[in-house]
């Protein structure tokens, strides 16, 4: 039982990564703007001088 | 109603704006010769248009969006976002934004300073900007302008952020500059403006935003693996557990927990010790204390290795309670930002002129008193002051509900906000900002809607006492338990009790419940501003409603027509110039017999000098005759003698209920035609069930006494009551009238309307209820706007709001019960910490539930 000493530290620790990747997330802005995101994602990464609705 | 209407719209007129659902022939020529026109896909106001079978557009990328939705069969999607009550507005008020401050707007840019655009310098030489971009519609503007990036020498980035409709640019401030972006987007119709003051506040409220996710984030964290080390203990505690096993988990538990007290906690203790400062009771004092005591219960217990602890529990008390605050500072942020757009229709550019005569353009935040500014035709005052050079008609319908213009002349005093029509003017500003009448008035609806609505006020009320007597319980509690069992088990009761008389339920429950009923009405295209109005419309009161097109549908139809073609001729030549509905109904009317009248004569005619009079109606010359169209007051002005030939057509036309309409050609009388609306086909079904529920009825109108009764009797015949029918109504009776039935009504006094005329009642009722197709200005000043654009809605909203009320009483009901019960059982000493600790956040939880479940605006969704 006493690899409790190691796997229960090296949980919380695991677990603190991800906490800590999910505070430079919401720290750095990725969750101020929750809709223009979700619209970028539905256009293609086409150059404007090749894109044909440009006629 | 008509001579009212009239003039505003008229205004419009030489715009000359092209009819969204123009034929083809029509779009040919526009696509040849530029021509102001909304477009069919974003609703954007634009003078380059592109057209593509029988549609126009404001640019490529428009127009490619639009085949895509309408290749995938999605043309629902124009009729859902025209509830949005985007498309309305486009029509009008942008006309008057994009056209002429477009130059300015680049022209100002050029002086970041000025502006008062804050520039921040990167590490590697590089600038960043923030600018709000005018005429984002949707997702095909803000990829036009991204995918514009590339073509523009020296910008590093440029992103549109959809939520407060601005960009942030990364530029080369030696290769480039915001003029030389917002000359580019200039064309497509995107116009690159200095933030406004209030996005300062935006940015530290998405600060706030940040800390209270991290904060939710940290806890969540922390909670969930002092759970999993808690529940380890007690299948320990069943199962047997080497006892240094148990110690480890103790400690590893112990510093979870007090981490959350400390890191996502520590608001609790500092709003309790502010608390505690100012001699207030606050909820979060017996939160401070209860999170104080169980630190130092399971500290102690952990370091002496005996009795319980409560990291578990104390975790995610912590957590819970921060996710009730987020929620808390969303709804505010959410009701800061609606209101940030009510006050958002200038674009806060002005033309200031210098000593030396030369013009330059600045933001309006910038003016001092006694700078003079030149205001163009169509362009917004910016601010109060008087008339130094020029003269002009001013639109201040927004202010005062009135709608003819307002003549001004050199020594006149002007309010900002107001809308210069037909000459240039130069203006002394004498105050700005907070001083001037738009910014008190500003202030004063941004503390309206800052107010805590009656409940959320009780509710805090009951709070503070519940907060005092828990602590003197507590007190109690904890000395009796003293004498009897010593204070071990007393701090072990203590913490049950402060943690179980948790009052988040209670000071949770009214504007949780609010917020969530905002939400839905929202979804049934109902758009509440003010969460008072819930409350006021859950009991039965006096409802106005104004006639034209809110009892019926405002659309003017020619019933009939008694004159000569040649009135006709001449009509359709005055009034196709003209953007008004009677002008819209006279046009179709005429249209619809045009047969006629080219077998006759050629339509072909010379019209000039069209002028509204007054709100009455219009006069021009049409081929050298001079015409009139218009009510019987604009005949008496020009003296013009009715023959008694007309008067029984006249009489018939009133008696029916029906508008007329003479037309005079060099005063002679040619032609009457009668105008006529339709009921709403819900009018009579919404009224009935309102009627049912209490509400008594009245109608307020600004159309003639006899069109009034008219449709009083023709609705009375279906089993309605109206109290009142007042008739012939300005906008100045229509308020003096809700203001007067207000003083003498106990309950809610509501005002249900649209248009022009009605914006001041719409603001003075106890609650104004905006129906969709009144102009802008009535949704600024109704905090209810109905954009379903059915009457039904009202019945609705009147449903929802009282089952709102009863979920809040609900709530309180029970978190009153179960606190009154759990705290005696405390006290007593019958419930371990630990069981506190869970039933906490149940009774949170209850009421979250109850909320959620509350039947408001449920019942109408599945209609």
């Amino acid at each position: 039982m006493s690899v409790l000493y190691i796997t229960l530290p090296i949980a919380l620790l695991m677990g603190a990564i991800g906490l800590y990747a999910c505070v430079r997330c919401i720290a750095s802005g990725q969750y101020d703007d929750l809709e223009s995101p979700a619209l970028r994602i539905l256009q293609d990464d086409v150059d404007i001088h090749s894109n044909k609705s440009d006629e | 109603m008509i001579a009212l209407e009239r003039n505003s719209e008229a205004t419009h007129s030489l715009q000359n704006v092209v009819d969204r659902h123009a034929s083809p022939a029509d779009v040919a020529q526009s696509e040849n010769e530029p021509h102001e026109a909304t477009c069919d896909h974003c609703g954007l106001v634009s003078s380059s248009m592109v057209g593509s079978n029988g549609h126009l557009f404001c640019c490529h990328g428009c127009m490619g969006a639009f085949a895509l939705i309408h290749e995938m069969g999605l043309d629902d999607y124009y009729s859902l976002r025209e509830g949005a009550g985007n498309v309305d507005a486009a029509g009008t008020d942008t006309i008057f934004k994009q056209k002429a401050p477009t130059l300015a707007a680049i022209e100002m840019l050029k002086d970041l300073e000025g502006a008062g655009v804050d520039v921040h310098q990167t590490s590697d030489g590089l600038c960043e900007v923030r600018l709000t971009v005018e005429g984002l519609h949707c997702a095909a503007c803000s990829w036009l302008i991204e995918r514009m990036q590339p073509s523009l020498p020296g910008v590093h980035s440029a992103q549109v952020r959809m939520n407060d409709r601005s960009i942030h640019l990364v530029y080369d401030p030696e290769k480039t500059n915001p003029s030389k972006v917002a000359s580019r987007l200039a064309p497509l119709g995107y116009l690159l403006l200095p933030q406004h003051r209030d996005d300062t506040d935006q940015s530290t409220n998405r600060h706030q935003q940040r800390e209270h996710l991290i904060a939710i984030a940290v806890a969540a964290f922390l909670a969930a693996n002092a759970m999993w080390i808690g529940i380890a203990l007690y299948a320990g505690e069943a199962t047997g557990m080497l006892i240094e096993h148990t110690h480890f988990f103790r400690w590893i538990g112990t510093i979870l927990g007090v981490m959350a007290a400390i890191f996502p906690g520590r608001v609790f203790f500092r709003s309790a010790i502010n608390a505690l400062r100012t001699r207030t009771a606050h909820v979060d004092i017996p939160i401070a204390i209860a999170l104080a005591m169980g630190i130092a219960g399971s500290v102690f217990g952990t370091i002496y290795g005996k009795g319980h602890i409560y990291f578990d529990s104390l975790a995610s008390l912590v957590l819970l309670l921060r996710i009730g605050r987020y929620i808390q500072f969303r709804s505010q942020y959410v009701a800061g930002l609606s209101l940030e757009k009510l006050f958002r229709w200038t674009n806060g550019i002005t033309t200031r002129v210098a000593e030396d005569g030369s013009f330059q353009s600045v933001a309006a935040s910038r003016l001092k008193p006694r700078d003079v500014v030149l205001v163009q035709p169509g362009e917004t005052l910016p601010s109060d002051g008087f008339v130094v050079q020029g003269r002009s008609h001013l639109n201040v319908s927004w202010l005062t509900g009135e709608s003819a213009p307002q003549s001004i002349s050199i020594g006149d005093r002007v309010v900002g906000g107001t809308m210069n029509i037909d000459s240039p003017i130069q203006v002394c500003i004498t105050e700005c900002g907070k001083q001037s009448r738009l910014g008190q008035l500003e202030e004063v609806i941004r503390n309206a809607a800052g107010d805590r609505t009656p409940l959320v006020q009780a509710a805090d009320k009951i709070g503070k006492w519940f907060v005092i007597m828990v602590l003197l319980l507590a007190v109690g509690c904890w000395i009796g338990w003293c004498f009897l069992a010593g204070p071990a088990t007393a701090t072990m009761h203590t913490v049950a009790l402060l943690t179980i008389a948790c009052p988040c339920a209670i000071a949770l429950a009214a504007p949780l419940v609010i917020t969530i009923a905002i939400g839905r009405a929202a979804r049934q295209q109902i758009w509440i501003r003010d969460g008072q109005c819930v409350e006021r419309l859950a009991k039965p009161g006096l409802m106005w409603f104004d006639k034209t097109g809110t009892l019926t549908e405002g659309n003017m139809r020619v019933q009939q027509w008694e004159g000569t073609t040649k009135s006709m001729k001449c009509a359709i030549a005055v009034e196709s110039q003209l953007n008004h509905p009677i002008a819209k109904a006279i046009c179709e009317y005429v249209q619809l017999q045009r047969s006629k009248i080219s077998q006759s004569e050629s339509m072909s005619t010379t019209t000039e000098e069209i002028r509204s009079i007054e709100g009455l109606g219009v006069s021009a010359k049409v081929d050298g005759d001079f015409v009139l169209i218009g009510s019987e007051p604009l005949l008496r002005l020009h003296k013009i003698v009715i023959p008694t030939n007309w008067n029984s057509i006249h009489d018939r036309i009133l008696r029916d209920g029906m508008t007329p309409i003479w037309i005079a050609i060099d005063g002679k009388i040619e032609a009457i035609l009668s105008l006529s609306d339709s009921l709403r086909h819900d009018t009579i079904e919404s009224l009935k069930a309102l009627q049912l529920k209490g509400w008594r009825l009245c109608i307020l109108s600004g159309d003639r006494k006899e069109v009034v009764d008219y449709w009083r009797r023709r609705i009375e015949g279906s089993g309605i009551v109206f109290e009142q029918a007042i008739g012939e109504a300005s906008p100045e009776q229509k308020v003096d009238t809700i203001r007067l039935s207000r003083e003498n009504e106990k309950a809610a006094v509501v005002f249900v309307g649209d248009g022009i005329n009605d914006a001041a009642a719409l603001a003075v009722g106890d609650v104004g209820i905006a129906i969709r197709g009144g102009s802008e200005i009535s949704l600024r000043a109704a905090p209810i706007y109905v954009a379903s654009n059915r009457l039904r809605s009202i019945d609705q909203l009147v449903d929802a709001s009282s089952s709102t009320l009863r979920t809040i009483q609900k709530c309180f009901g029970i978190s009153l019960i179960y606190n009154s019960i759990t705290i005696s059982l405390a006290v007593i000493g019958l419930i371990h910490p630990l069981i506190a600790a869970i039933f906490m956040p149940i009774s949170g939880l209850t009421v979250l539930g109850l909320a959620i479940t509350g039947h408001s605006f449920e019942k109408t969704e599945k209609s």
